[in-house]
């Protein structure tokens, strides 16, 4: 279940459910953006796992999964065209395993995600800054994975388009973030010719429903220095209720709130080198594994600009 | 900046068409399929080896009323009454089950093997409950329709589904009452008209012996199977 939700997580990273991708600095979700012409890129490792999850809204347990583990290795990227205009990626490598039972783990490369996001209002407000960002993802699946084996799949092999809404408030080191998100799922095509969720499907295509989430973060942030907390909220928009000691599905009502913690901090003896980390744990859920997930990176900024300037992820209060 | 605004506006209006442009609807491999076209009436199925029954006139059959009788003008009349005002959402059923009743039938089988085919949860000391016919309606619901049990029942409605066909068309050749349609000609054949007799009508005793033998294998479907019949 779990797993589903790291997958799902891993499917958009603009939906982020996967506790391992969403919580990043740098990333779609945060108001930071990379100044014109560099390049941020770097690796990150992420791990999550849950014994329980929620069967509709019934917790439970499964003796023939026992904890279920996702592991990602994930390779993100940020470009500045602008300091105003960023463009993203992110592809992750998922490998999934369950600790009991018959089921095989799976592992592959998941879906590609790209983000463009953009900053339209940068303004003061008070004695603080205030900013507004307009994001839009496309992900899409790499390789052509197995999304009908929940809750050991990697993804869920929808395509994806997010659209999003983010406001950031910033004084002094104090800042909150708050972001809203719609994502559109294609529908997907699974290795059965039927299926049943509350009644019969004589077809292997899928309707996924969609997805509506919302972000909160907040905490300090300067310029070597963000530690934030972070509370999120997947909601699918459709689905159905795990049946009673049923397998699940992909196109359930995927559920989660989840509260995490990130921290980036930048090498102040080596330009453009950050480190980050952070963890989450999954409070309240339906038809996803109650989760507990950390994750750690390294990125670098690279400059491409002819002028050599100072910054790497620059926030918007102390860009201006 | 200025440079890059029309670039957004074209991605977010190729999202936007994109998204308009396809559908998510699914529609089923049979939802649309054409009306059933029989080759050939077997009008001596009546004939045929029975698998259950030891005779085809083991259930009796009344005689129909001779088709000039005021009773019988009366029921045609009473059909061209229901023609006249068919909804769509019933035009579409008839549709449905033109596709041929032994397909629909077997879909709706699928279905409920698929809607039961889930192993009981373990009892808190680890032993694992038994679903009972004597009470079907307590967890673990009856039946677990798990592949032994799907089989046997598949071969149990085929069976009843074939000998009663079998009985229908021995009492078919018996009275060789013509269809409605051919009788009167303001009748409209709503399936496929061929020129089988009509009496007793096949897609009745199909549904008739169909929903009565899931509502032994399937118990506490029973409001559902009604539904279906009616």
């Amino acid at each position: 279940m779990k797993q589903f939700i790291k997958i799902l997580l891993c499917a958009a990273v603009a939906l982020c459910f996967f506790p391992v991708q969403k919580a990043e600095a740098q990333t779609d979700i945060d108001a930071i953006m990379m100044d014109k012409k560099n390049f941020c890129i770097g690796p990150m490792y992420g791990h999550s796992s849950w014994k329980n999850y929620w069967e509709g809204t019934l917790k439970r347990e499964n003796l023939n999964l026992g904890t279920v583990s996702t592991q990602m290795f994930n390779v993100m990227g940020n470009y500045g065209i602008s300091s105003r205009l960023n463009v993203l990626f992110g592809l992750p490598y998922v490998k999934t395993k369950a600790s009991a039972g018959t089921l095989h783990g799976k592992s592959g490369l998941q879906d590609l995600s790209l983000w463009i996001k953009w900053m339209p209002v940068e303004t003061s407000l008070g004695k603080g800054t205030f900013s507004v960002y307009a994001i839009g993802g496309l992900s899409f699946p790499t390789t052509n994975y197995v999304a009908d084996f929940l809750p050991l799949s990697i993804g869920l092999h929808s395509t994806n388009f997010s659209a999003r809404l983010m406001a950031d408030y910033q004084i002094g080191h104090f800042f909150v973030t708050g972001s809203g998100t719609y994502t559109y799922r294609s529908n997907i095509t699974i290795d059965r010719t039927s299926y049943y969720t509350t009644e019969m499907h004589l077809t292997n295509k899928v309707d996924m429903p969609d997805v509506a989430s919302f972000n909160f973060r907040t905490g300090y942030r300067s310029g070597h220095l963000i530690a934030e907390a972070i509370l999120a909220n997947n909601t699918t928009l459709g689905g159905f209720d795990i049946r009673r000691n049923d397998m699940p599905f992909p196109s359930n009502k995927m559920n989660a709130t989840d509260v995490g913690v990130n921290i980036k901090y930048t090498l102040q003896k080596v330009p453009g080198l950050s480190l980050i980390g952070g963890g989450n744990y999954v409070v309240a859920g339906r038809n996803v594994g109650q989760s507990t997930g950390y994750y750690g990176g390294i990125f670098y900024v690279i400059d491409f600009a002819p002028k050599k300037k100072d910054t790497h992820q620059q926030s918007p209060a102390n860009s201006k | 900046m200025k440079k890059i605004f029309p670039i957004i506006l074209v991605i977010v209006t190729g999202v936007i068409a994109f998204q308009l442009s396809c559908s998510k609807n699914i529609s089923g491999r049979t939802d649309d399929l054409a009306p059933l076209q029989p080759q050939n009436d077997d009008i001596n199925a009546g004939t045929w080896k029975l698998v259950l029954l030891p005779r085809p006139d083991t259930f009796a059959v009344a005689i129909p009323a001779a088709t000039n009788t005021p009773g019988y003008i009366a029921d045609l009349n009473e059909i061209k009454a229901y023609q006249h005002n068919l909804t769509g959402d019933q035009e579409s059923k008839i549709k449905y089950w033109a596709a041929g009743g032994v397909l629909r039938w077997n879909e709706l089988m699928r279905e409920l093997v698929a809607k039961y085919n889930l192993p009981p949860y373990q009892k808190d000391d680890g032993t694992y409950p038994i679903p009972s016919s004597a009470n079907p309606f307590a967890y673990p619901q009856f039946p677990f329709a798990n592949p032994p049990y799907a089989a046997r029942a598949y071969a149990y409605i085929s069976a009843a589904q074939y000998d009663a066909l079998v009985a229908c068309w021995y009492y078919k050749k018996l009275y060789t009452r013509p269809a409605p349609y051919k009788v009167d000609s303001s009748v409209l054949a709503k399936v496929t008209p061929t020129d089988l007799p009509s009496y007793p009508s096949e897609a009745a005793v199909l549904a008739g012996v169909t929903a009565e033998m899931m509502k032994l294998l399937f118990p506490t479907e029973i409001g559902n199977i009604q539904q279906k019949l009616e």
